[in-house]
């Protein structure tokens, strides 16, 4: 589903990211480690297609972000790590928006939204400003745009921040059935026992180049994931 | 802290007028220069008109001794200027401020954070309220060139300037406690800001008639102001170079910015924490209609523009303008014929032909104060990602913003051309030719406005404000717009001379034709990658 390879994207003389490839399948959680500053987010804007990358490639289900990034993005959905949506529209403005963006008929829009605000219990608020909103509703109501258009790959960047124990718990179990159905999700996060629990496989990032991927089991063997990446920051 | 505080300030305002293209880049030293020499140009360009207002009162007012009343109607001016160019931003400045939670949860006492917000408030006023005082002083430094006279007037633009901040503050502050209680403070904001606008072009439209009687009423004016109006007597004595005046006004002004600090200190945290929308909008299922993607483009471009009173105030207001022109030329037809006719009666025959030009250039530089693309791409802010990370092309995103500008401004400006027309009985051809200018006119400043916002683009502000009123494409866009309207006419006037008035203008239509593809073709080409980019 998302092949990079030999990614490399640098800010003045500084390197974000180092040669970085990966390979992220259908079906997988695939979680993204690494200390603040390591290139988690330059990498997840490359595929995005938000930032111009110097070299390497990146490829989307078939399509390359660099020669086709129109096509890529109708087959993901990215969720930043402070979802700044549109303060001047209303949740269900916003949706609309969204929907009309990637062709969903009335219907199909009226059902889903129906369906995640319920799950996100963010019905009701839906009429509101999204200036009104607080961060863990903006979290809530992206992530609702993000499944919205049935994406075949989703980007996160560290999705639980924010978000209450019971739509953290929600998200979960909305990714495990998204890559059961045969999607794929690629996320940053900071919450090791999270990513030991959820992801399939995992990469560990420092500096901008990628240290150990693999499998959990891969990865961490006998040892908690923690310890490993505490070992391999070191 | 003081210093953090005012650096953090200073930072904003240099950032508004010189924004950063990407992290890592430095400024050009000579793209820095080229905006000063553009600031330094505009304001000569607006106080020579101030010159010229009171060159027309000192004559009449110094020769009688009326130096102190010069200055008291000059300083009042100015001040009314000063008030007015603050009057859309004070309240957001002063209490919407996006980093209102961050400087709210540092050890700063909040009227410390209200304080340092103050400051660039006062630089606003000064600039404003100096535009029309520092000509007011040069003219009477020719009739008195005295010491304490320069020091003392100079010395008052600094004063006056908080007579501004009064003002302003007092106005944002008033704004701020109404809209604090109601659900939509978009609607008190606007009201407030029509109304202060009604009073603004009420007193510009009188202003010749209101110097003439001031000039020939002089002597009973000033005894009228020193009899009622204590504190303006005493600002007119200052600037001519009194001292006890000098110190009394300078006190007078201490004592109501103190005040005012005072005033606002007190319920600063509360207006800038009030939680606005007290009524919950409850959503129901079954709202939804689908669009088109060009569509739900224009859709968010128009929500931003009518969820924003500072965007819809600042870069809107040309279209009111253009509106109430319009109805005004239809209104009062028969007696501007008569004015034109009476006029016109001994004028060269180049003139009455290139009437019809002129009243397009002049509704075009009207136009020019609807710079609604140039702060559009700066207004996507922090949310630009959202566009950058949909299957959307950046050509659909620019032409989204081009055609709000085109759906707001062209119909106004054909129903005002249309007016012209009627006014002038202009012919059938003549009439298409003016129509044709205007449209080709409004299409190319919204794609003015677009290539400046891309060149420079500003993502970092803390309110509205910065994009859309003190942003450098939004003071090019305006001024550009006004420039190129009068290049127009000048080529128009030369072709007509040579050829024929209907030969000018189609020669008019076919420059702004042809810079219009030249825009667009980089809009297409450069402008999409910049955007991609950004």
């Amino acid at each position: 589903m998302l092949h990079i390879e030999h990614l490399t994207k640098t800010y003045g003389d500084k390197r974000a990211v180092d040669d970085l490839t990966l390979h992220i399948a259908s079906g997988e959680i695939y979680g993204f480690i690494g200390h603040n500053g390591a290139g988690k987010t330059t990498t997840l804007k490359s595929i995005a297609g938000i930032l111009r990358f110097d070299s390497g490639e990146i490829v989307i289900d078939g399509h390359s972000v660099r020669e086709a990034p129109i096509e890529c993005k109708k087959r993901i959905a990215y969720i930043p790590d402070n979802p700044d949506l549109y303060d001047f529209m209303t949740g269900i403005q916003f949706l609309n928006f969204i929907a009309d963006i990637f062709g969903l008929s009335a219907e199909v829009r009226e059902a889903r939204i129906a369906e995640y605000a319920g799950a996100f219990e963010l019905t009701e608020d839906l009429a509101q400003p999204v200036a009104a909103y607080s961060h863990g509703m903006k979290q809530k109501l992206a992530m609702i745009a993000a499944w919205l258009h049935e994406p075949k790959l989703i980007l996160m960047d560290e999705p639980f921040v924010g978000l209450d124990p019971k739509a953290s718990h929600l998200l979960k179990t909305m990714m495990r059935s998204f890559c059961d159905a045969g999607g794929a999700i690629f996320f940053s996060t900071h919450v090791l026992e999270v990513a030991e629990k959820l992801c399939d496989k995992v990469a560990i990032i420092k500096n901008g180049r990628l240290v150990k991927a693999g499998t959990m089991e891969e990865v961490k063997g006998d040892e908690s994931l923690e310890s490993v990446f505490l070992e391999l920051e070191d | 802290m003081w210093k953090a505080l005012l650096k953090k300030q200073f930072l904003e305002l240099i950032n508004v007028y010189f924004p950063k293209k990407k992290a890592g880049k430095k400024r050009s030293a000579g793209a820095v220069a080229g905006f000063l020499i553009l600031f330094i140009l505009i304001f000569l360009s607006l106080g020579g008109s101030f010159y010229a207002a009171a060159t027309m009162l000192a004559s009449a007012m110094l020769p009688m001794g009326l130096g102190w009343l010069y200055f008291a109607l000059i300083g009042s001016l100015s001040v009314f200027l000063g008030v007015f160019g603050g009057v859309f931003s004070t309240y957001a400045s002063l209490y919407l401020a996006k980093d209102n939670d961050l400087l709210l949860s540092l050890p700063i006492p909040p009227r410390r954070i209200l304080l340092v917000r103050m400051t660039a408030v006062y630089a606003a006023g000064l600039v404003y309220s100096a535009v029309a005082w520092l000509p007011a002083v040069i003219c009477y430094l020719q009739f008195d060139a005295s010491v304490p006279a320069a020091v003392f007037s100079l010395l008052l633009t600094f004063v006056n300037a908080f007579l501004v901040l009064v003002l302003s503050c007092l106005l944002g502050w008033a704004v701020a406690a109404v809209s604090s209680r109601l659900r939509r403070k978009n609607i008190i904001t606007m009201i407030l800001s029509l109304g202060f606008l009604a009073v603004y072009f009420f007193a510009t439209s009188r202003m010749n008639r209101m110097l003439t009687g001031l000039t020939q009423n002089a002597g009973k004016l000033g005894e009228a102001v020193r009899g009622k109006l204590w504190p303006l007597y005493q600002l007119g004595l200052a600037a001519c170079g009194k001292a006890l005046p000098m110190l009394c006004w300078c006190c007078l002004v201490l004592a109501l910015s103190l005040l005012t600090y005072w005033l606002l200190s007190r319920s600063f945290i509360r207006l800038a924490t009030a939680n606005r929308g007290a009524k919950k909008a409850v959503y129901h299922a079954g709202q939804s209609k689908a669009s088109g993607l060009d569509a739900a483009l224009l859709r968010k471009e128009l929500r931003r523009f009518l969820g924003s009173p500072v965007y819809m105030l600042n870069c809107g207001i040309g279209v009111l303008m253009i509106l109430i022109c319009a109805v005004m030329l239809l209104i009062k037809a028969s007696s501007i014929r008569e004015t034109l006719a009476l006029l016109l009666r001994s004028a060269p025959p180049l003139v009455k032909s290139i009437l019809p030009a002129a009243g397009v250039m002049a509704a075009c530089a009207l136009s020019g104060l609807a710079p609604i693309t140039a702060p559009s791409v700066s207004l996507e802010g922090r949310s630009l990602w959202v566009l950058q990370s949909l299957p959307v092309p950046a050509r659909s995103v620019l032409r989204a913003k081009e055609r709000l500008h085109l759906l707001l401004v062209v119909p106004p400006i054909v129903l005002c051309c249309l007016a012209l027309a009627f006014v002038l009985e202009a012919d059938a051809v003549s009439c298409l030719l003016m129509l044709v200018c205007v449209t080709l006119f409004s299409a190319l400043l919204a794609d003015l406005g677009l290539m400046m916002n891309l060149l420079k683009p500003n993502f970092t502000w803390t309110n509205e404000n910065v994009p859309v009123k003190q942003g450098l494409p939004v003071v090019v866009c305006i001024f550009g717009g006004w420039f190129l309207s009068l290049l127009c006419l000048g080529l128009c006037a030369l072709i007509s001379k040579a050829l024929d008035a209907r030969l000018g203008m189609a020669a008019e239509a076919v420059v702004l034709a042809a810079l219009l593809l030249l825009l667009k073709r980089w809009l297409k080409t450069k402008g999409c990658r910049i955007f991609e980019e950004l």
